[in-house]
């Protein structure tokens, strides 16, 4: 048995590090993550579903992606799943790209991109789970490119003239003109277009003809149109700021929407020029141009964007180097690392791996509490649910997410000591104390929103039921054993959750264990050799100090 | 720190038994998971006490559906001594003691009075799980209340003062008497707030006590000492709990016995992870007597007889001076320092 045991524990603490010294030292997966080397992953999952009638030529899905140039960010790599299709990609007179998955390529005069390095891993239902993705790898750019189109003269594709019918022609130089006497310069002229447009007078006759005429309540069209008319190339750009804080997913909240923005790129002085629609948005090196003019993402009969499920990561350039650059070597090394490839998080979709990052922590979080309950001999109620707190605690600030646990347990255990004079039955109670914190979770996001702390609007996301059951258990605890013991529990369970949240959320244990998730094996040996820990609990050493302070008053036998 | 690791190896060569080698060396050991609910259900205690002629307290009823609740009240009109008690409660919760009524109303041992719809409201809860091992629906035993021995009048407070007796291997090994207090609201369970007085095994008398973690001497509640009460009829209380650990099939259990008035030792419970504090209360560790039951290989061709004999010869905390112990001469100056210091107190 003895022997079995230990022979268990040193092959998972062996199998654990090789695993990690193999990806480490050979593949050269990076231990900490550098900040300078930055790679963005961006990826788009879409669903779609046709009617059974539609015919198979129509069973058309077009993505509009990323332009190839563009100003902050080097497109690296990409890649995208079929799906059973044949997909290729379009390039579009705006300037991004279209992916187009169709069952018959008719349109074969486009070269169809038949390169074996694009395709992705994807998962082997997902023809039939009818989901596709397009995954792109990006790099912030720190060099300038030139704007100017290789002939050296200004955009075309931008400058449509439309043939006008006189009111509209009218209508639309009324306001060219009127706005150009008022402005100095290109830039003064486009700010005042945009508001011109974007805070509407009721009497504005000429603006109510432009929609009319052009058909579109859309304001970006217009003013679109207008800054063309005025001989200014114009685009409407969409796209998305890749922030670090975006990336993160806490498991409870996984289907998290990434904001896509928009704004105008307006071409004076030789170059692209970048205007926010909302004057609160600022320009920064960090958006990322996705597509341009069009005003959907998606472009298939009978879905909306809401079919695309974005999701980003970031990585450490090393890794994502060191999961690409496989497969050069010897036919044996490319088959393993191929193997280290396919088993490893990063072939997970990305929506998942965000999941994965914040969930992976978790094992971590339980060996904690193993250690404050056997080692330490923290009371705590119920076995892991601290662990669960700590994982609410994410979503608000630790300090903020403190506070309104104790308030909302303290609330739910008068609550549940004023409903106790009615005598309810136990199930009964359990779910009125249930609302009563639901309630009560309303109320404090409400009164929070409103003083402006964002933080604490993740309140909602406390586990419910554990927060219930901790205040029922609190009641029978005071009641049975008094408040000094309800008092050391709440304690013990608040200090644990704390440390716990401490411990999960640090970005390096994150970073590492996503990276090499097999080290997990080694905190699964470690939990099994606390499992046979039977020495005291640190507890234990003041409980029964008295024993070994008066050792002349104790006997051994 | 320097401080900690000086307890830690104290405590560890007296052989003080911790939580986590209690739970890792006994209880896992000897302690069959699925001999568990005949500790766990009291019901099912009472049952396999009654089949072994062993004595319980009386059962006056048991509620078991919600639908019985509406004639509780005139059940219990015919009684004023019972215990109203959740068969699977864990560490004496949800146990309520009346001896009597009082206008219109049930009388605790406290003196608080509690209605008839408060005791039906607390059999409900009772009945929903409140009280029991993971919160599973559980039955409401009512049983008549006991009458303690008059040697205990002047050390209890309240509530009916019990034995525990720790049977390791059908050889009662520790034990203690446990009196309730005010703090304790009649119940006897030590973290509630009882005291827990340290038995000799061999001759039955209490040596030593400890209340909230604390060695007393004297109760806080009645002012007499609780040092030097000696228990009649120790050995059928002994032998009463080396039957216990006959019949249970439990290598490792906790037994509490009531020295009722009229009947003599009656059983009240048995606990398949009883506490640790009985070596606070009786400044003894468990360990050495563990390990030595635990070395015994004649253990199967012993009678009970024997054991008791054994657990006499070997507990004893006046005449512990036997060499085959092999404590070697810290036990020795131990006991010595132990008789000339503390025996004038006793007498």
């Amino acid at each position: 048995m003895r022997k079995h045991f230990i022979i268990l524990n040193i092959v998972l603490v062996l199998v654990a590090l090789f695993i990690f010294s193999y990806k480490h030292f050979v593949l050269k997966f990076p231990l900490l993550k550098d900040a300078t080397s930055k790679v963005w992953i961006i990826e788009a999952e879409i669903h779609y579903d046709f009617p059974e009638k539609t015919p198979l030529h129509k069973r058309k899905i077009r993505l509009n992606i990323p332009p190839k140039i563009q100003e902050n960010f080097i497109i690296e790599k990409e890649s995208f799943g079929t799906g059973g299709f044949s997909p290729y990609i379009l390039p579009k007179r705006s300037g991004h790209r279209e992916l187009v998955w169709s069952l018959r390529s008719k349109e074969v005069d486009t070269p169809l991109r038949n390169d074996s390095s694009l395709l992705i891993h994807e998962p082997i239902l997902s023809a039939l789970n009818n989901v596709l993705y397009y995954r792109v790898y990006v790099r912030p750019r720190y060099d300038v490119i030139s704007q100017i189109d290789e002939s050296g003269q200004t955009p075309k594709v931008h400058m449509k003239k439309s043939a006008l019918a006189p009111d509209l022609r009218v209508a639309t130089s009324d306001i060219i003109e009127e706005i150009r006497s008022k402005s100095v310069d290109d830039e003064s002229l486009i700010w005042s277009v945009i508001q011109r447009v974007n805070n509407p007078n009721t009497l504005d006759m000429d603006l109510q003809i432009l929609y009319d005429r052009l058909g579109t309540d859309n304001d970006d069209a217009v003013i679109a149109y207008l800054l063309r008319e005025a001989n200014y190339p114009t685009r409407i750009a969409h796209g998305i700021r890749l922030e670090e804080s975006n990336v993160k997913t806490n498991p409870l909240d996984f289907r998290k929407k990434y904001p896509i923005i928009m704004w105008y790129e307006v071409w004076f002085e030789d170059a692209w020029h970048t205007f926010y629609p909302l004057q609160d948005e600022f320009v920064a090196d960090n958006t990322f141009v996705l597509w341009y003019d069009d005003d959907k993402m998606l472009n298939v009969p009978g879905h909306s964007d809401e079919s695309v499920v974005l999701s980003i990561q970031c990585e450490d350039e090393r890794t994502v180097m060191a999961l690409h650059n496989q497969g050069v070597a010897s036919s044996f090394k490319e088959v393993t690392d191929n193997m280290f490839y396919k088993f490893s998080m990063f072939s997970l979709p990305v929506r998942i791996q965000n999941l994965y990052i914040t969930l992976l922590t978790i094992p971590i979080g339980a060996m904690l509490i193993i250690f404050f309950r056997n080692m330490v001999g923290i009371q705590t109620f119920g076995t892991f649910m601290p662990v669960l707190i700590a994982i609410a605690f994410r979503e608000s600030s630790l300090l903020i997410g403190i506070s309104l646990f104790a308030f909302l347990v303290g609330i739910g255990v008068l609550a549940r000591s004023y409903l106790a004079r009615f005598k309810l039955l136990l199930v009964p109670r359990l779910g009125a104390v249930l609302i009563v914190v639901v309630l009560l979770m309303i109320l404090s996001s409400m009164l929070i929103a409103r003083v402006g702390f964002l933080g604490g609007l993740g309140v909602a996301l406390f586990p419910l039921v554990i927060l219930t059951m901790t205040i029922e258990r609190m009641s029978v605890i005071w009641e049975e054993r008094g408040p000094w013991d309800a008092f050391v529990q709440s304690i013990g369970s608040i200090a644990a959750a704390t440390i716990v949240f401490l411990v999960i959320t640090n970005a390096l244990l994150e970073h590492i264990i996503f990276v090499f998730p097999e080290l997990l094996l080694i905190c699964l040996s470690l939990a099994l050799i606390m499992g046979r820990y039977s020495g005291y609990r640190l507890m234990e050493l003041i409980r029964f100090k008295s024993m070994s302070k008066e050792i002349g008053d104790v006997k051994s036998l | 720190m320097l401080n900690l690791y000086k307890i830690y190896k104290e405590i560890s060569e007296l052989g003080v038994l911790g939580m986590n080698a209690r739970n890792a060396d006994y209880i896992l050991k000897y302690n069959k998971r699925c001999y568990y609910p005949m500790v766990d259900d009291k019901l099912q205690t009472k049952k396999l006490a009654l089949e072994n002629h062993i004595r319980v307290p009386q059962l006056l009823g048991v509620v078991q559906y919600q639908s019985q609740l509406a004639a509780l009240p005139r059940f219990l009109m015919k009684h004023n001594d019972f215990v109203i008690k959740p068969a699977r409660g864990s560490g004496g919760d949800g146990i309520q003691v009346f001896s009597g009524r009082r206008m219109n109303a049930f009388c605790k041992v406290n003196g608080d009075l509690m209605d008839d719809e408060e005791v039906t409201y607390h059999t409900a809860n009772i009945l929903a799980g409140m009280y029991s091992l993971g919160s599973l629906p559980d039955v409401a035993l009512i049983e008549q209340r006991l009458e303690f021995d008059s040697c205990f009048q002047r050390v209890t407070y309240l509530g009916v003062p019990d034995i525990r007796v720790i049977v390791f291997r059908g050889i009662p090994v520790m034990s203690m008497l446990r009196l309730p207090t005010q703090q304790s609201d009649g119940k006897a369970n030590l973290h509630q707030g009882a005291i827990g007085a340290g038995v000799d095994i061999a001759s039955g008398t209490t040596t030593s006590a400890v209340w909230r973690n604390q060695p007393v001497e004297i109760h806080p509640a009645t002012g007499h000492s609780v040092i030097g009460v000696e228990i009649p009829n120790w050995r059928r209380v002994l032998d009463l709990a080396a039957q216990c650990g006959e019949i249970v099939k439990l290598g490792y259990i906790g037994v509490d016995i009531v020295l009722d008035r009229t009947m003599g030792p009656v059983l009240l419970e048995m606990n398949a992870r009883p506490g640790l504090n009985i070596q606070i209360a009786n400044r003894i560790p468990l360990g050495p007597r563990l390990r030595l039951v635990e070395s015994l290989n004649n253990i199967e061709t012993m009678t009970r007889q024997d054991k008791i004999d054994f657990a006499c010869a070997h507990f004893s905390a006046a005449t512990d001076s036997d060499d085959s112990i092999g404590e070697g001469w810290f036990c020795d100056t131990i006991s010595e320092v132990y008789t000339h210091d503390k025996k004038p107190d006793i007498s």
